[in-house]
């Protein structure tokens, strides 16, 4: 009797030790997901910062291209000439970064690309956009500004 | 596991204007994005006349097109007999809803990878049980099993974990985007019951955008003859700046507006430049600030409170991140809000960490800690060398591998501290030990691993292990999570205000620890140098390292020159080697053997900053190997 009470003891023991142990083992797993969910956070900020950086270290140059062009207004034409040039160098910028003007004008309208403010009556085929109010832009994958447009009714 | 944990559930805001969806992802809750990219979803549904049917951005984006059926705010017809009829057929609020629903149950299936089939969402705390009732069919219809409905500043509550502690009262102030309620709630036996609440359904974030447009606007009307409402393209401009100087102005005294060529006349174009002040954003929105005053005055006085009954208050909804209106709430309840939680995503998160209660995935076995400080260990120089940093969740462990400092160093004292600050003797002294019986030989030759353990009680085990001889000592610090919050923030504020300090002398150790690795490598290097490079070269740099050496004589050294000759002495050791692989390289073509170009100093093992400190009285330190090994 007491041997079979005595191992009955052994066995509660080596259970209790059991559930310790894997106590212990998920408290361990857990707690080391969450500084890997930690380290992960970390590096994401110090990536974009990065990013957010040679970006910028991009638009430097235009920015001294703005700078000379207005110490340099006299000459309608020739300035005019400048800022053109300086606009190109910006859309080839955002060209490089993947970036893309979204297309609107006389294209059906798609609430995927384009945010409807106005619908008019017109003359053209229903559902069309008539007007471009601003521009849109989008990457690859998603849609960074809807273009703002008018479409006919 | 049973199967019902293994399947997540969700949380959802199903909101008046925005909606948004979380999950528990280990234990914490996170929102998940919507297909578009975007935290939140505007809860605006339409259907086109191809049937085709349209959630969130897409269907507001087509709103003006299809103005009879498209439908927003559905929220306020719920549980009533509203029907939106599109194309002959009728639709009950459920129905609209539970298209919402379907496109957040599809965001997070894609998300997560997984089927969802089950959801906690939340209402209004005065919505009545048809409304309930009608949330709840939303979901049936959407093909989720709602697991419960709860209120909205009760989710907010759990957000900011105010379930667990002590039973208090609880102000809960939601403003949103297109509402406002505020919310009384009292905790008691871990459940919160609603006591009071008050609000405006037709009061947000919109109309502040709103009277900020029509000041800009009435302002440059005045100045330049022109209405900028009038012209669409204008007016679009207008809008989107006013929301982002509110936004500006909730951390800025004034900001800038500047729209260039917003319109033009028979004089030609015009700008708009203007700067806006807090004080006269504050003066402008003074009405709606009146709005919010109201009623949660009322909901104190229907709670039968005064405002020091109020033990916390939070804050919920993006409008709430303005400054004029918080000072509202410390004004009304005498109480600073808790603002921690991101308030546009609170509810969300609320309703996921519901969900993570009743599927079993909150569980106290898993509620760990995080060690407010850093532990680590004195190395050269008297530095700090953290082993685990704070901010981490326990249990951990980490090992690292340390050397000694001078030749033939027999022991090591391994001196424990916590805290910020890199000088070691700036920190918490925890405990030390001795790690004796280390076989001679050259310094940085012997390994020994420094293991810190901290177990899920905060118990600090270090342990020290000679890897040459198996030879181990070790401590048990059981007082490493005694210290009091005010304790943790006097050692965090003395390490902030410390910090420059700190720095200088910290660069100066490494300075003088660089200097000193160097005395010591010189030697070895020399005879490598013998009869391969110029001599009178070598006796040059010989010189140069005799003074640094006795640089490094005194108590109290001077660290620049140091620095300056330790420069000196690197530039012209780095030209002798140059000189040395340029001798070696024409050798070798002489022999015609291939060569693959110099490699790096064999000297170099890397040798690093942080080492072990001695533990006799003498200059015998220990040097540092960087062989961060990694233990499981």
């Amino acid at each position: 009797m007491s041997e079979k009470k005595q191992q009955k003891k052994k066995k509660t023991d080596e259970k209790k030790q059991q559930i310790d142990e894997l106590t212990s083992t998920l408290q361990r797993l857990q707690a080391d997901f969450e500084n890997y969910k930690k380290r992960v956070e970390a590096q994401k900020s110090e990536y974009k910062e990065y990013y957010t950086e040679s970006f910028i270290e991009n638009l430097l140059p235009i920015l001294d291209n703005f700078e000379v062009a207005l110490k340099n207004t006299t000459n309608h034409e020739q300035f005019q000439k400048g800022m053109e040039l300086i606009y190109s160098q910006i859309i080839d910028i955002l060209k490089k970064a993947g970036v893309q003007r979204i297309e609107s004008l006389n294209k059906a309208f798609d609430p995927n690309l384009h945010e409807a403010l106005l619908a008019e009556d017109s003359d053209k085929e229903k559902n069309m956009v008539i007007e471009e109010l601003q521009p849109g832009y989008k990457t690859k994958s998603r849609v960074l500004r809807h273009t703002k447009v008018k479409v006919s009714k | 596991m049973s199967k019902k944990n293994t399947t997540k559930i969700i949380g959802i805001d199903l909101g008046t204007t925005f909606s948004a969806v979380s999950v528990l992802e280990g234990g914490k809750p996170i929102i998940i994005p919507n297909a578009e990219g975007q935290r939140t979803t505007p809860s605006v549904v339409a259907i086109t006349k191809d049937g085709e049917r349209l959630v969130g951005q897409v269907a507001r984006n087509q709103a003006i097109t299809n103005p009879e059926h498209t439908v927003r705010s559905i929220k306020r017809q719920m549980g009533g007999d509203h029907k939106t009829t599109i194309e002959g057929k009728d639709y009950t609020p459920q129905e609209i809803s539970a298209l919402i629903l379907q496109k957040l149950k599809k965001d997070a299936e894609d998300y997560l990878g997984e089927k969802v089939t089950q959801a906690v969402i939340t209402v209004p705390a005065y919505f009545e049980d048809s409304q309930r009732q009608a949330t709840k069919d939303a979901g049936k219809i959407a093909g989720l099993e709602v697991s419960r409905i709860i209120n909205e500043p009760t989710a907010a509550s759990l957000a900011y974990g105010l379930d667990k502690g002590e039973d208090h009262t609880i102000l809960v102030f939601d403003f949103g985007g297109g509402t406002f309620d505020v919310s009384i709630l009292e905790l008691g036996d871990s459940v919160f019951e609603v006591k009071a609440t008050k609000g405006d359904n037709h009061l947000g974030g919109d109309d502040i955008d709103d009277l900020l447009m029509d000041y800009l606007a009435e302002e440059f009307k005045n100045a330049n003859g022109v209405d900028l409402r009038e012209d669409n393209i204008a007016l679009q401009r207008l809008k989107d700046a006013a929301e982002k100087a509110k936004i500006e102005l909730s951390t800025k005294t004034s900001t800038e507006i500047n729209l260039p060529f917003i319109t033009a006349d028979n004089s030609g174009p015009k700008h708009l430049n203007t700067k806006l002040t807090k004080a006269k954003f504050e003066q402008l929105i003074e009405k709606i600030l009146d709005r919010l005053k109201k009623p949660t005055e009322q909901a104190l006085k229907d709670a039968k409170m005064t405002s020091s009954d109020i033990d916390k208050v939070i804050f919920v909804g993006g409008s709430t991140r303005i400054p004029s209106v918080q000072k509202l709430v410390k004004d009304i309840t005498g109480k600073d809000g808790d603002k921690s939680v991101n308030p546009d995503e609170a509810v969300a998160m609320g309703a996921a960490i519901q969900g993570g209660i009743l599927g079993g995935e909150v569980k106290d076995v898993l509620l760990l800690d995080v060690t407010p400080l850093s532990f680590g260990l004195e190395t050269l120089g008297g530095v700090l060398t953290k082993l685990i940093e704070k901010n981490t969740t326990i249990p951990t462990k980490k090992s690292q591998i340390f050397s000694t400092a001078a030749d033939n160093q027999t022991a090591v004292t391994i001196r424990i501290a916590q805290g910020e600050r890199p000088m070691f003797s700036d920190n918490k002294l925890l405990g030390n030990f001795d790690l004796l019986g280390i076989p001679p030989a050259p310094r940085g030759i012997p390994q020994v691993e420094v293991t810190f353990d901290i177990d899920a009680n905060g118990i600090l085990n270090v342990s020290a292990k000679d890897m040459g001889t198996g030879k181990e000592q070790k401590i048990t610090i059981t007082a490493s999570t005694n210290l009091s919050d005010e304790e943790v923030e006097k050692m965090r504020k003395a390490a902030e205000e410390h910090a420059e300090e700190d720095n200088k002398r910290r660069e100066e150790i490494d300075t003088i620890n660089e200097a000193d690795a160097l005395v010591y490598s010189s030697e070895k290097l020399f005879k490598d140098f013998e009869g391969k490079v110029d001599k009178k070269a070598m006796d040059d740099v010989q010189k140069d390292i005799d003074e640094i050496k006795k640089l490094l004589e005194p108590e109290k050294k001077d660290v620049e020159k140091i620095k300056e000759q330790l420069k000196t002495i690197n530039d012209k050791l780095q030209k002798l080697s140059t000189e040395l692989y340029q001798k070696a390289a024409e050798e070798q073509a002489k022999t015609h053997t291939e060569t693959t170009g110099p490699t790096q100093d064999k000297n170099g093992d890397d040798v690093v900053d942080a080492e072990v400190v001695e533990d006799e009285k003498d200059d015998k330190k220990h040097k540092k190997k960087k062989d961060d090994k990694k233990k499981k």
